[in-house]
């Protein structure tokens, strides 16, 4: 038996026999493990013949396995799927060229001999070996490189089309890539029919390539193979493949550049076709979002083990469960990329919803008025991811929120998917609680269902540490509204609350935090309808304001506001027992810096209201000026201390409208009465388009003033109702509403005084009709008796030299508590603004109050001196009027004098008979004497709430246009017989009505000195026949004392008062000057009667 | 015309083949069709291989030797050159230039030795040198050190090895190469330097350009021997036996897909021996790599005769041959193996063993006493004296060069004796029964070394093989003669 040397089986031979080369079939004789890769081809290109190799035995062997071939193959395959999913791990890698031919070249003629040896040789082998791997037909090579590390990965092979680089698990060490069940690179081989379908299918589609298993035969014989493991379906799609298929792949670009495509032996490689309308059918976890998205919805990603096998990406890939998903998505939906899978595709999961932090407020939250999600103090801790898919009233029905017991809060959202539900859940432990003290108010508290509100967001910021600023943001429907700049209207200095307020347009949900922590409010706001009819009267008062509405059949009543529908609302819960008051009183300032959370009957503010104004320190008027952020309208002004932080503006009814920021601040006022009018409005389901307004002018107005008043009101009703006409908004003089409140109880001739703060109007009515004879206006009113005479100049802010003040001063110092809020009114009042109109006000504003026992109206009744100036006050009008009547040409004298305004409450003061009968004949008394007429009865009535019967008739009278063509008369003063004495129609007889500066001629002062004296006459006549010091309560001495100082200075005064009205010397006369002096007399009067101490 | 035949020995095995060789031309073995100059060239990095140095020694031995015969025509008759002496005419025997060496392997590691380093990796305008280089080699295939050959990674030994086709030597071959010139290289498939240098140079002499002479060097005979896995390795390492097998082959497959199916070659010898249970003292290298002769090496050297023989009938298309003998058997002796490969041995080496034989124990009792060995006999002509008395036998030439070559040659024979497969066709023998020396042949008559004398005494007077310049002329061509007589006459060499 002869023996050949050699390792195979073959045939015979013995010594050198010719032999024929070894075949692969002897070759398999040769028994080896292939567990090791044997490094034994003596070539640089060795790797690629390896992996060559590798294909063949693998296909021979068995396609699945775990030998070091597998590996080869499965490596290779893994460059391959890797360069198919290029565009979901563009991040991750990228793809290069690199031209053999031209390389080599370039290197041989290097100055470094070590490279042109290397390339000789590189060259050498690649010539050679031309045929055997198809290096000759290769034009350039595609390396994938790790793009962190610049490290390759593979590349492609002109004998197997891809092959993995020798340090792969190293090059792919950060990447952890997943396809499908399968990790790239890892120990586990995966054989191609095992891979995501989509790339097993494009493998095939290479395959199919012209030449395809000439120029690769190994890898065409592993794909036979293959196809063997496949299922019957993937198996007709593979047969049914053509060349044509790989177009619908688009091409692997190097170097992201699509124009410049991989190829390999002009096998174009294409990239997997990121579709993400599959994904978005297919997957289980796509979201179930209340809200329309833009683009594929994303997938919520469970963050907890999830251990459901929901089809993940597509319908061969299912969820999981030890899949490892971050807690948060950091790219946005252009940059997305699905994690294990890679897919382009946007997902969320828990930290995309949940903030990393809570916050907490020092106060309980009104959950009537705030979606509070189940704890009391906290903010919800959503981001604004979960608002751009779910509406926001809803918030409650996805988010728990729960105290634990052991301290810390426990957070489940749900987010409905398709599939069912991913719960996120959260635990918040005290470390993650973050403590923030600020308040936060809403206005309006509404929604309305066509209109584009306006809102105001006020922020208290109370918080210790405020090294980082507060931020507030706006989100209507997910998406971030534009708000304004915070204005600041307290700045907080040391550690004091600082408030900042910023207007914004419709919301649903606010955010508010700092840099590091934020949490959401999602308020429960009224949603109006707007289908209702309302009618509104304002009443712009000088000292007071009163607003009435009336809507259906219901009474007239004042404004009101509950707290069941506020106009706007704070975070805190107010019917929660045990708040603590600090919080409250914090939250109070709102009160200050907005107006009233609350006002109705049975509470303790409601209107009337002050009128007064706060506007900030450091306010502009160049810059735009607006309600709530920059002035608020101080409806509380003396029942709790204004501001200090802000200014504060009293007189704004007669402000000098020629001046811009006096105008300005009016404006400002009248459009918060109009904001509350329009909100009102919205709380009623009003509409505003056709709801009324009625407004009332003053007639003593000028014609310049008034001009701009129409304006003021016309421009705030367009700006804040968004309506263009005015067709809704009416104005109708002061004088004549009263009358409309009394005209069906009290027929006959009716004389109606409406005495306000600053300006009396008086209407004379004959049959019940809506309009009057006429009407006239003047300027005295109840400040003539306890202000401080005139309201501008000289005279004015001299509270120390105010009768009434120094009459009660201390008494009241003694009564009010010290360090009490009415303490500190008081004392701005009488030590700083100096205002002696402000002080009566005051201290007749404690009558209401619960907690004083100080009744200003009672002591004056008492008082008898302090009550002279008021009787002589009604004498003088009466005797205005009187004169009026007759030179009108009124032929009988009235028989109702029907008083109203808020200054009409001081008849009581020196009447407190009911009916008023000692009023009653010292009128009845004047009449007669200055008209000469007699008369049997003369009714004096006066309403409980003198001031809102203006209101309160108008609204009755349901007037539905501007009454402006009333005659308006009025007398000069003069008793003579020329014009000075006649009643003069302010609008017709102007031509003929005198200029101020004829007050200096032809002894004009004396005709106006003359009237007054005439009317001290009939005082001292009337006052004579009666049992004054009985039936007025006021000492003889008082009048002896107003006798004495009466007449010494009447022409004075009257100039005084002109000035004071700026009045200038070239206008013509518009009012009367008979009251000119009188406001003079009984301001030194009363100090003169506060002198003789003897009560 | 002188023909010549470039023997390229890469590697260990490579080296251990032209020992084998040289013993045969030694033994007066001649290659055919006038190819009467042979040139080894041994390519191996790692200098300090033994084996290498041990064939170094024996070339330079036999080099040294035949320079001392006059017109050789029996044993040492196969004229060895280097490149060197053939290049520049010299006559100075410098077994260096038998050997290719290999620059900047020595403490280079293979990046080093690349210029990894330098090399660019601007993937931006697709000059990533690095990284392509990545792709094909390992971060530890970069950083291993090459001064301890390849470590069995072929694919850095066939870039390092390439070195050659850039040197003076590789020129000179190119410059020397004659019309009818041939080549023939010798490689092992399994080890690091071989494996690597095998294609590598089959693809420069094919198919570079820079080569002089190229034109004809692309088209010359050439031959390969090929060795697959022959013997293992007593230790897993970083050479592992164990992948020997699969690494063969891989490399099988390669030499079928690069060398064979593209007709780079004209013949290859492959041999190898499978489930062989002789497992050589590990090294990965330098002096400690000695491994024993081996039979198969003495066949890769007869594959190089064969080559010769042939030459005139070579194809273009890639013969490949393989080697057999008659019987299996794990003790070969020349009754084993195919006739001709007895004949050629059997004629040879028997004849080289008798004489070394006889030097060694026969000598020392013929010295000063057979005539052939005496200088100083009366009554005969100085001219008639023998010139290998006493003091040739103590002569530095004899020592230094006769008796290290005769050592050699025996070691060989027992190193092949003592391995696996056996190759001993020789009995052990004394003196007295010195003509029992062939295995199986018991020769009738005087069985001792005195037939050797008588034919030595006869040649004494032979004229033709007196030289007066050549020192060995007499010894070697007396022996050549008397041996081939001796065993003749007792049917003691096949024919």
């Amino acid at each position: 038996m002869s023996k050949v040397y050699r390792l195979h089986d073959g045939q015979d031979g013995t010594g050198w026999f010719n032999s024929n080369p070894i075949t692969n079939d002897q070759l398999k004789t040769i028994k080896t493990a292939g567990v090791d890769v044997a490094t034994s081809i003596p070539s640089p290109f060795a790797r690629i013949d390896l992996v060559k190799s590798a294909f063949r035995w693998v296909a021979d062997n068995g396609i699945d396995g775990t030998t070091a071939q597998h590996k080869l193959v499965s490596d290779a395959l893994d460059v391959a799927q890797l360069l198919f999913l290029y565009p979901k791990y563009k991040k991750e890698i990228k793809i290069v060229s690199w031209s053999p031919k031209g390389r080599f070249n370039q290197l041989a003629l290097d100055n470094n001999s070590k490279h042109s040896i290397f390339a000789n040789t590189l060259n050498i082998f690649w010539e050679q070996d031309g045929n055997v791997y198809n290096f000759n037909h290769v034009n350039r090579l595609y390396l994938l490189l790790n793009n962190a590390t610049n490290q390759v990965i593979g590349g492609t092979s002109p004998a197997t089309l891809f092959f993995a680089a020798p340090d792969v698990k190293e090059a792919t060490a950060n990447l952890n890539i997943t396809c499908g069940q399968d990790i790239l690179f890892d120990e586990i081989y995966c054989s191609l029919g095992k891979r995501d379908k989509s790339f097993v299918e494009y493998f095939f589609t290479l395959s199919k390539q012209p030449n395809f298993a000439d120029n690769f035969p190994e890898v065409y014989s592993y794909l036979q193979s293959v196809i063997n493991s496949l299922n019957n379906e993937l198996r007709a799609i593979i047969a049914n493949l053509t060349a044509d298929n790989i177009e619908k792949f688009s091409p692997c670009p190097v170097l992201d550049n699509n124009m410049d495509p991989c190829e390999v032996l002009g096998i174009q490689l294409g990239v997997q076709v990121t579709d993400s309308i599959i994904i978005e059918q297919d997957s289980d976890f796509v979201i179930n979002s209340e809200l329309p998205t833009i683009g594929p919805k994303p997938l919520i990603l469970p963050y907890d083990r999830f251990a459901h096998s929901w089809t993940y990406t597509k319908s061969d890939v299912n969820w999981n469960p030890s899949n490892q998903i971050p807690s948060k998505n950091t790219q946005n939906s252009t940059n997305s990329v699905l994690p294990v899978q890679g897919d382009h595709y946007y997902w969320l999961s828990i930290d995309n919803f949940l903030e990393d932090k809570i916050i907490e407020l020092p106060y309980n939250i009104d959950s009537t008025k705030f979606k509070t999600c189940g704890t009391k103090k906290h903010l919800l801790p959503l981001t604004p991811v979960f608002f751009q898919y779910f509406r926001s009233e809803n918030v409650s029905n996805y988010l728990k929120l729960q105290e634990l017991k052991g301290g810390g809060i426990e957070v489940k959202l749900e987010i409905p998917v398709k599939k069912g539900k991913i719960t996120f859940k959260k635990i918040y432990h005290q470390e993650d609680i973050i403590k923030m003290e600020v308040h936060l108010a809403i206005l309006p508290f509404l929604r309305a269902s066509n209109i584009g509100l306006d809102y105001t967001l006020a922020l208290q910021d109370n918080r210790f540490d405020r090294n980082q600023d507060l931020f507030i943001e706006c989100f209507e429907k997910g998406t971030k509204i534009i708000i304004s700049n915070p204005i600041v209207r307290k700045k907080g200095e040391q550690n004091t609350i600082k408030s900042s307020y910023y207007k914004a347009k419709v919301f649903d949900s606010i955010r508010i935090g700092s840099n590091n922590y934020a949490g959401f409010i999602v308020p429960s706001m009224k949603i109006s309808v707007g289908n209702q009819e309302v009618s509104f009267a304002i009443d712009f008062g000088t000292t007071n304001t009163h607003i009435e509405y009336k809507h259906g059949s219901n009474a007239e009543k004042a404004i009101d506001i509950t707290s069941d529908l506020p106009m706007w609302q704070s975070l805190i819960d107010r019917n929660e027992d045990n708040v603590n008051p600090l919080q409250i009183a914090n939250d109070n300032n709102f009160e200050s810096e907005i107006f009233p959370y609350q006002f109705n009957s049975s509470t303790n503010y409601k209107f009337p209201f002050r009128t007064a104004l706060t506007y900030n320190e450091d306010i502009n008027f160049k810059e735009p000026i607006e309600v709530f952020t920059h002035t608020n309208n101080f409806f509380l002004f003396e029942k709790i201390f204004y501001s200090k932080y802000l200014k504060l503006h009293t007189k704004l009814k007669w402000s000098n409208y020629t001046k811009p920021q006096d105008k300005i601040l009016v404006e400002r006022y009248i459009e918060c009465l109009m904001y509350i009018v329009f909100y009102k409005t919205l709380l009623l389901n009003g509409n505003p388009q056709t709801s009324n307004i009625t407004w009332f002018y003053p007639i003593s107005m000028d014609s310049f003033e008034q001009g701009i008043f129409f304006d003021v009101w016309h421009k705030a009703y367009k700006k804040i109702f968004n309506v263009d006409n005015t067709d809704n908004i009416n104005a109708i003089p002061e004088s004549i509403a009263p009358y409309l409140h009394y005209r069906t109880l009290y027929p006959g001739l009716s004389l109606s005084i409406d005495i306000g703060g600053g300006s009396s109007d008086i209407a004379v009515f004959k049959n019940a009709n809506n309009l009057p004879e006429f009407i006239s206006s003047f300027k005295f009113a109840g400040n003539a008796i306890f202000g401080d005479g005139f309201p501008n100049g000289p005279f004015s802010n001299s509270s120390d030299n105010n009768g009434y003040v120094k009459s009660y001063r201390t008494l009241l110092e003694d009564t009010i508590k010290k360090g009490s809020q009415k303490e500190v009114i008081l004392k701005d009042i009488i030590e700083n603004r100096k205002d002696s109109a402000d002080f009566s006000s005051f201290l007749f504003s404690l009558e209401t109050e619960r907690d004083i026992n100080f009744n200003y109206s009672d002591l004056l009744k008492q008082d008898r001196k302090m009550k002279l100036p008021i009787l002589i006050f009604y004498g003088a009008i009466i005797y205005y009027s009187a004169n009026l009547l007759k030179k009108h040409g009124i032929t009988e004298v009235p028989k109702n004098i029907l008083l109203s305004g808020t200054a009409a409450k001081t008849i009581k003061i020196i009447d407190s008979h009911i009916n008023y009968p000692n009023i009653s004949s010292f009128f009845k008394f004047i009449f007669i004497k200055v008209m000469d007429f007699e008369t049997s009865n003369l009714n004096v009535v006066l309403s409980e709430n003198p001031k809102e019967i203006t209101c309160k008739g108008v609204l009755k009278a349901d007037i539905n246009k501007d009454i402006i063509n009333c005659p308006m008369v009025f007398w000069l003063g003069g008793d003579n017989d020329t014009i000075w004495s006649k009643a003069l129609n302010k609008n017709s007889d102007i031509p003929k009505t005198p200029y101020y500066r004829d007050l200096e001629t032809e002894n004009n002062k004396s005709l106006i000195e003359d009237s007054i004296n005439h009317f001290f006459d009939l005082l001292d006549d009337y006052f004579t026949t009666i049992n004054f010091e009985g039936d007025f309560g006021i000492d003889n001495s008082a009048y002896q004392k107003f006798k004495e100082m009466r007449s010494l200075n009447i022409k004075d005064f009257l100039e005084n008062g002109v000035k004071a009205f700026y009045k200038s010397p070239d206008k013509h006369i518009e009012e009367t000057l008979f009251f000119y002096p009188l406001i003079g007399i009984l301001n030194k009067l009363a100090f003169e009667l506060s002198n003789n101490d003897n009560k | 015309m002188a023909r010549k035949l470039y023997i390229f020995g890469i590697g260990g095995t490579g080296s251990r083949v032209l020992k084998s060789l040289s013993m045969l031309f030694a033994s007066g073995a001649k290659l055919e069709n006038g190819f009467d100059t042979v040139i080894p060239i041994i390519i191996d990095p790692d200098t300090s291989n033994g084996d290498l140095n041990r064939t170094k020694d024996i070339l330079r031995l036999y080099q040294e030797i035949r320079n001392q015969i006059d017109q050789p025509s029996d044993f040492y008759s196969q004229e060895i050159k280097t490149i060197n002496e053939l290049a520049n005419n010299s006559p100075v025997v410098n077994p260096d230039y038998f050997q290719f060496k290999l620059k900047n392997v020595d403490q280079n590691t293979f990046n080093q030795y690349i210029g990894f380093d330098s090399l660019s990796e601007d993937f931006k305008n697709s000059k990533d040198d690095k990284n392509f280089v990545r792709l094909l080699y390992s971060e530890k295939n970069l950083k291993s050190n090459l001064d301890v050959g390849f470590k069995g990674n072929p694919n850095m030994g066939s870039v390092v090895l390439n070195q050659f086709t850039n040197s003076d030597d590789f020129t000179k071959f190119g410059q020397t190469f004659g019309d009818d010139d041939a080549i023939f290289i010798i490689n092992s498939i399994f080890g690091g330097t071989g494996a690597a240098g095998f294609p590598l140079l089959v693809k420069n002499l094919r198919g570079n350009k820079n080569l002089p002479r190229f034109a004809k060097i692309s088209v010359a005979p050439i031959g390969g021997i090929t060795y697959l896995p022959y013997f293992s390795l007593s230790k897993q390492d970083e050479i592992n036996a164990e992948s020997f097998e699969e690494k063969a082959k891989i490399a099988i497959d390669y030499y079928n897909r690069t060398i064979i199916s593209q007709n780079k070659i004209n013949t290859l010898y492959f041999i190898g021996n499978r489930g062989n249970t002789n497992h050589e003292e590990y090294a990965v290298g330098g002096q400690d790599q000695k491994n024993k002769a081996h039979f198969l090496e003495l066949a890769g050297a007869l594959a190089i005769f064969d080559f010769c023989k042939k030459i005139n009938s070579i194809t273009q298309t890639t013969q490949i041959k393989e080697f057999g003998i008659e019987k299996n058997t794990e003790n070969i002796s020349f009754d084993d193996m195919n006739i001709e490969n007895a004949k050629q041995l059997s004629s040879t080496i028997t004849k080289f063993k008798l004489y070394t034989e006889y030097l060694n124990k026969g000598l020392p009792k013929a010295l000063n006493t057979a005539r052939w060995t005496k200088s100083n006999i009366k009554l005969v002509n100085l001219s008639r004296q023998s010139s290998l008395d006493k003091n040739y036998f103590n002569s530095a030439e004899y020592k230094t060069q006769i008796q290290p070559f005769n050592n050699y040659f025996d070691e060989w024979l027992r190193e092949m004796k003592e391995n696996k497969p056996a190759f001993s066709p020789f009995e052990e023998i004394s003196a007295d029964n010195a003509l029992e020396i062939v295995k199986g042949q018991i020769p009738k008559g005087n069985k001792s070394f005195k037939s050797i004398d008588i034919e030595n005494c006869i040649l004494t007077d032979d004229v033709s093989i007196r030289s007066k310049e050549k020192k060995h002329t007499t010894l070697i061509k007396m022996f050549g003669k008397s041996t081939e007589k001796v065993l003749s006459k007792h049917n003691l060499i096949i024919r």
